[in-house]
């Protein structure tokens, strides 16, 4: 019973499936498809900048923040020893 | 414009310019004008978000506040700024290839989500197969190449029906193959742009007079005058005069081309000898820039002879992985196994990971202001234990000064100095511009009508002035070859001036006339290079300079250096450097004047300065864009750094990959795995690859650029 669908359909998207997949209407669709992935494409796109940008800040936050703490460190160990000449 | 400060930390800003989204033509307008400004270290223009993330030298103060105070009272649309864009930007290559990568990811990701099983696995077939195709071609022509391993991988899992492994080896794949095209071009290209020898100003010929005007305003038919030692900067046909080219630029070869007129020049080839009147047939930008393309793309020198060692190594290694694959087949008859062994592919880091950081320090040695033509450069420096550095220009300072004009009894000292400007206006020697400067300093009047000086290489020039035969030169020619007299009167004046001030000896119709003395101070950080280059490994350093021997041991011991040759002539200094050559050593040759050019060509590796005659600059390996000498101290350890990565490149790919070998063969990851890993770490290697090699933070110059 399947087979016999399977068939059948075949043979409908193969002759007549064709004709519609390219007729001038869904054409047209594709236009809108196509554009509307490349949008979605440089919404994405756009979207890594953003996080190129984050990244950029937060690297550079960090570097500001390890400096603060080994400034730390080294004013303990001033106190503890005695600044050296 | 109107800026924002998103964003502030320590060397760091991310600045919001009140647009949605930035063209390309803005984008180079803003990414090069914040170029010029002092201390910023790196800038990146966010086009799609209208926004600029700016990296500061920590060693410039203020330069955050500067460069606000400059955005805000800018225009994108200000000339001047655009001016400043080269005629070929790399946006446009950049955003390409940044769109591709865009497309491939979410197309994946979206056929892993969306695409229905069945058609899933027809679309991964039909991507396949050029990768099956270009391995079966490769194949055929008995070349072991990575790209057979690759498809025989492919192949395994679509013939396994393991069609999640062969999408994601796909996957992995073209996204190496797009990133490593990418950075290839990209480098290609920030070469290519840097190598673009900025002509800014030429002269320009109608009819009987000779203007200087800036290249942009040269258009097809008109005519330019193109003197000895300078480049031609457009492509035209000699319609007077007769030289000797040197076509390096275009053709690799050194030996200089005669031109006549009714013959062609080439944009980028440098006169040796002679001078030509051209008539311009080609102005675009992208001609000169295009032909640059392609000579580094076809120059054999571009490659480090470690990289091409470890290709070769490499490709003997292709067979060997077949051989584990069917080995390991056979001994655990595990189709899965096997596959495993193909995904990891040891060629991959060092094809593409080598070039890459070859190409990436060269870059690098851009940002630094120096120009490296090959990758090859970088590692004969790594190598090199021999420095010959010519003297006026490179140890000294590029502007030497007339401190004295001593003029012979009866003589006035302004006729003098004028007499000789005029003559030595015409040559681009250091020293010849500096009595051209002192002349115009002192406000003397040029005019005195003479004829066209004739230039004798490294001894002075003879010209015929108001009747009289007048030479200028070094003492050697003066007196020695020209029999110059001196009057009894004169002869102490002969001794009268320091000794470390270079003596220019004048003589009018056989008699001494003057005497001009100039001083030329070596660079102020000279001593600390010459000592810091001893450090490093270049322990064998010499000084040659056509100049006196008197003036050359002064200089030579205020900077430190031992051996020194005085009254030397072009050919020696080349002859010199072809002896410690083949005494074994490896020899780098820096100066900057058309007497240099044999030596240049003849050292392993020939630097010139940015001062320097055009045609040592065309000539030479690599050039360095600033007057400072440290630049030599960052270039070597660039090179030193540069070969380290190399073989750190080397080992790593082999370990990784040696591990992920292992891992397969003992069945502790799958093929899908296998790959991915291997891709990770191949593109994880090239990441690192394309990292700085001398790290930011460091204030590298202690003294102005």
């Amino acid at each position: 019973m399947t087979k016999g669908w399977a068939f059948a359909s075949g043979i409908v998207v193969g002759t007549a499936g064709l004709s519609v997949l390219t007729s001038k209407l869904v054409m047209k669709g594709y236009k809108y498809l196509f554009a509307g992935a490349m949008i979605a494409r440089d919404r994405i796109m756009a979207d890594s900048e953003k996080v190129q940008a984050a990244v950029s800040n937060i690297t550079a936050e960090a570097k500001e923040l390890t400096e603060r703490y080994y400034e730390k460190l080294d004013k303990e160990y001033e106190e503890e020893n005695g600044a050296e000449t | 414009m109107k800026v924002k400060v998103l964003h502030r930390a320590k060397g760091q800003m991310q600045l919001d310019l009140a647009c949605r989204r930035l063209g390309a033509e803005d984008a180079d307008t803003l990414y090069y004008a914040l170029g010029e400004q002092p201390g910023i270290r790196s800038v990146s223009v966010l086009m799609r978000t209208g926004q600029v993330l700016l990296r500061f030298d920590p060693c410039v103060p203020g330069a955050p506040e500067q460069t606000l105070r400059f955005l805000r009272g800018a225009s994108l649309s200000d000339p001047e700024l655009k001016k400043l864009v080269p005629a070929v930007s790399g946006r446009a290559t950049n955003e390409q290839y940044k769109e591709e990568i865009g497309s491939l990811i979410m197309a994946r990701v979206a056929k892993r989500l969306l695409l229905p099983a069945p058609l899933r696995y027809a679309w991964t077939i039909w991507n396949g197969l050029p990768f099956i195709r270009a391995g079966l071609k490769d194949l055929a022509q008995k070349k072991f190449s990575a790209e057979i391993v690759h498809a025989s991988a492919i192949l395994a899992s679509l013939l396994t029906a393991d069609f999640p492994t062969a999408g994601s080896i796909i996957f992995l794949t073209k996204l190496g193959e797009i990133l490593e095209e990418w950075t290839y071009k990209k480098s290609v290209d920030d070469l290519a742009r840097s190598l673009a020898l900025n002509v800014s100003k030429v002269w320009r010929v109608e009819g009987e007079t000779t203007e200087l005007v800036s290249l942009g305003q040269v258009r097809v038919g008109e005519r330019i005058h193109v003197y000895m030692g300078n480049v031609i900067p457009l492509d035209g046909v000699v319609v007077e005069g007769e030289a000797m080219v040197n076509q390096s630029a275009l053709t690799g070869e050194s030996i200089p081309v005669h031109k006549e007129p009714g013959l062609t020049v080439y944009a980028g080839t440098a006169i040796d000898e002679g001078d030509l009147v051209i008539e311009v047939r080609e102005t675009s930008g992208q001609t000169r820039y295009d032909n640059i393309v392609k000579f580094i793309e076809r120059s054999e020198s571009m490659v480090a002879v470690t990289q091409s060692q470890a290709e070769k190594l490499v490709s003997r290694l292709i067979p060997y992985t077949f051989g584990t694959a069917a080995l390991t087949w056979l001994l655990t008859r595990s189709v899965t196994k096997a596959a495993s062994v193909l995904m990891v592919d040891f060629s991959c880091a060092i094809e593409v990971a080598m070039p890459i950081s070859v190409l990436s320090a060269m870059r690098e040695a851009g940002a630094h202001h120096i120009t490296v033509k090959g990758g090859k450069y970088l590692e004969l420096i790594s190598e090199a234990d021999t420095v010959v550095f010519d003297k006026t220009g490179t140890l000294t300072r590029s502007v030497p000064t007339v401190e004295a004009v001593l003029p012979m009894a009866g003589r006035d000292e302004n006729d003098m100095l004028a007499l000789a400007a005029d003559l030595e206006a015409h040559f681009p020697h250091s020293l010849a511009s500096a009595v051209v400067k002192a002349a115009r300093d002192r406000g003397l009047d040029y005019g005195v009508p003479h004829s066209k000086p004739e230039y004798i290489v490294a001894h002075g020039i003879v010209s015929i002035a108001a009747g009289q035969r007048v030479v200028i030169g070094s003492h050697h020619f003066v007196f020695d070859d020209e029999n110059t007299r001196v009057r009894p009167e004169d002869e102490e004046k002969l001794h009268a001036l320091p000794l470390r001030y270079s003596q220019l000896y004048m003589a009018i119709d056989g008699e001494l006339a003057a005497i001009i003395g100039i001083d030329d101070p070596i660079k102020p950080e000279t001593r600390q290079v010459v000592r810091r280059l001893k450090q490093a490994g270049l322990r064998n350093i010499v000084m040659m300079t056509g100049d006196s021997e008197r003036t050359a041991a002064a200089i030579a011991e205020e900077a430190g250096i031992d051996r020194f040759f005085a009254e030397v002539l072009p050919e020696d200094k080349a002859r010199f450097v072809e002896q410690e050559k083949s005494a074994g050593h490896r020899v780098i040759m820096i100066g900057d004047g058309i007497n240099d050019s044999p030596a240049l060509s003849a050292a392993d590796v020939g630097i010139a300065m940015k001062e320097g005659a055009d045609i040592a600059r065309e000539i030479a390996d690599i050039t360095l864009s600033g007057s400072n000498l440290e630049q030599l101290i960052a270039l070597k350890e660039l090179s030193d750094r540069l070969m380290g990565r190399m073989h750190t490149t080397g080992t790593l790919g082999i370990a990784a990959n040696g591990a992920i070998l292992l891992a397969g063969i003992l069945g502790l990851v799958t093929p899908g795995v296998a790959a991915l890993l291997h891709n990770t770490s191949t593109i994880a290697l090239c990441l690192r690859n394309m990292t700085e090699l001398i790290p930011d933070e460091r204030c590298y110059y202690n003294t102005e650029d």
